[in-house]
């Protein structure tokens, strides 16, 4: 039961067509699930990040919202249902299925961010390859949205911060479906033409209203979605509440998410926010060192 | 233990947070204390020693492991999902569990004294907590310096003489007690007070006339006014 002491909670429709493998593209429509009417979800926010919830009429609206792909070789038996979290399955011929999130809020710590991952944790048959495998062939789109804003004005404003989105997923950036575009730059750029280009297939693809990174690997675990959620949170804040700040400043914020990702190896963890700042270096500017040489293209050389 | 999410459910049931919570004891605790006021406060201090633990490992390791699962809880959250009680509630049976022995000791002895001149001590943790703080006030026990020295006393467990609560049409409640020694516990307001009051007043006008069942006027409301006679509640318990 959803009220002022309790806050939002978030149901299911009971739509037929979200308990379901649909034909592809054939899935029901996300949810707008980045608004509450409830200002105790958002009470226990800290100053700063309460600038990321907007009061639109009666509800607090979320600035910033995400939606996930899961994509599976196969679904858990008896798992293919109607989940609070996903809009519904469909049918992909690159890997099997995909499931795909309705728009959740994209939020910092807290009573409303417990309510998203709850959703998640529900729906483990799903996310967890324990129940339903995957394999190389599948990917974990991730779709960033910022209210009032395009998918090119996302990247152009979120690209410097990304270098350790390509450092966590550095194998895939040479993957078909992700490798064209590789510094993330607007058709205006004047280097634009001079790397690979494709209608679809980029590290991030900008659409009407959001940024598709379609450089993530596949979900495998609900864990580790929560970590990626927590880490797209961070940048996405940075890139747009504090773009003056230092690239140091985002990596020292995002290394707690990254030693739970790398299960606390400190080792790997420093690796990756080293290649972090050379990817920024490659992202802004286009300079390859020998740590990242064998992800990139340098323009049309490998 | 109210309102938890099934994340916050699964948090719960595991081997290492029930450990270190030692949920299983705090729950078995929890059952006992609804029976016998001494053993009820040995049960109290019992779960506050229990709980003072447990609320220690959740400010320090036990946020890192709701982190790790992607769990925020603040204080308040901890109370109600871990305890079911309200913070206040809380931070007051962690301050008991965090006293120490000796002075625990002392009140339980006062308070055995008392019974045996034929008073009633108020041997509940708001007692303890209010014989520490007076007894905090006025520099402890003892003689000071150059003259007798006054101990600090236990309080004489009041009986309430009167007790009113009101569900409202909205679903907040009026509720107040007045205590055998004239005092007045109460969180409302005095206009919220007074139309409690009226609102019974008014019901007992309509319904003890012609038409009202004189063997019990009072059963038509019970779903919206509850009157109590008898006042003899555990203040312990948080509303």
């Amino acid at each position: 039961m959803q009220n002022a002491t309790t806050g939002i909670t978030y149901l299911k429709t009971g739509d037929r067509h979200r308990g379901i493998v649909n034909d592809y593209h054939r899935k029901p429509y996300p949810r707008e699930m980045q608004k509450t009417m409830f200002n105790v979800d958002i009470a226990g926010l800290k100053m700063a990040d309460r600038r990321n919830v907007h009061l639109v009429g009666a509800e607090f609206v979320s600035k910033f919202t995400i939606g996930m792909e899961v994509e599976k070789n196969r679904l858990s038996r008896g798992a293919v249902k109607e989940y609070e979290l996903f809009c519904g399955f469909e049918r992909d011929s690159s890997c099997g299925y995909e499931a795909v999130t309705n728009i959740l809020p994209l939020l910092p710590a807290g009573m409303w961010r417990n309510k998203v991952f709850d959703m998640m944790f529900k729906a483990s048959r799903i996310i967890e390859d324990q129940y339903s495998p995957s394999n190389d062939r599948c990917g974990g789109h991730i779709s960033i949205g910022v209210r009032g804003m395009t998918g090119d004005t996302i990247m152009g404003v979120i690209r410097p911060f990304c270098g350790i989105l390509y450092a966590i997923f550095h194998k895939r950036l040479n993957t078909h479906y992700c490798e064209h575009n590789p510094r993330m730059l607007h058709r205006n750029d004047a280097d634009f033409y001079n790397y690979p280009t494709h209608s679809k297939y980029n590290v991030a693809q900008p659409k009407t209203e959001c940024l598709e990174f379609r450089l993530p690997s596949r979900f495998q675990s609900v864990k580790q979605m929560m970590r990626r959620y927590e880490l797209m949170y961070e940048i996405t804040n940075f890139a747009f509440n504090t773009p003056r700040g230092s690239h140091k400043m985002l990596l020292k914020k995002v290394k707690p998410i990254l030693m739970s990702m790398y299960d606390g190896d400190e080792a790997k963890v420093n690796e990756r926010i080293k290649m972090a700042e050379d990817f920024r270096e490659y992202i802004l500017k286009g300079t390859i060192t020998d740590l990242i040489r064998p992800y990139v293209r340098d323009r049309y050389r490998r | 233990m109210t309102n938890l999410l099934a994340i916050e459910e699964s948090f719960l049931s595991k081997s290492e947070v029930k450990q270190a919570l030692d949920l299983t004891n705090v729950r078995s605790l929890q059952r006992h204390l609804q029976n016998g006021q001494k053993k009820k406060f040995e049960q109290t201090l019992a779960l506050s020693g229990i709980v003072a633990k447990g609320y220690q490992w959740f400010k320090s390791e036990g946020k890192a492991m709701l982190a790790e699962q992607g769990l925020e809880w603040t204080a308040k959250d901890f109370a109600s999902k871990v305890y079911g009680w309200n913070k206040s509630y809380l931070f007051k049976v962690v301050k008991a569990g965090e006293t120490e022995a000796e002075k625990i000791e002392t009140f339980k002895t006062k308070c055995d004294e008392m019974e045996r001149e034929g008073k009633e001590p108020n041997r509940t943790l708001e007692g303890l907590l209010k014989w520490l703080s007076t007894a905090t006030t006025e520099g402890g026990e003892g003689e000071g310096e150059g003259g007798e020295g006054e101990e600090t006393q236990v309080e004489e467990r009041q009986k309430a003489i009167i007790t009113f609560a009101w569900k409202r049409p909205d679903g907040t409640n009026v509720a107040c007690r007045v205590m055998s020694d004239g005092t007045l516990k109460t969180t409302n307001n005095a206009d919220e007070l007074t139309d409690g009051i009226n609102a019974l007043i008014n019901h007992l006008r309509n319904n003890l006339g012609d038409n009202a069942r004189q063997d019990d006027p009072m059963q038509d409301y019970e779903d919206r006014l509850e009157f109590v006679m008898d006042a003899e509640e555990d203040e312990d318990e948080s509303l």
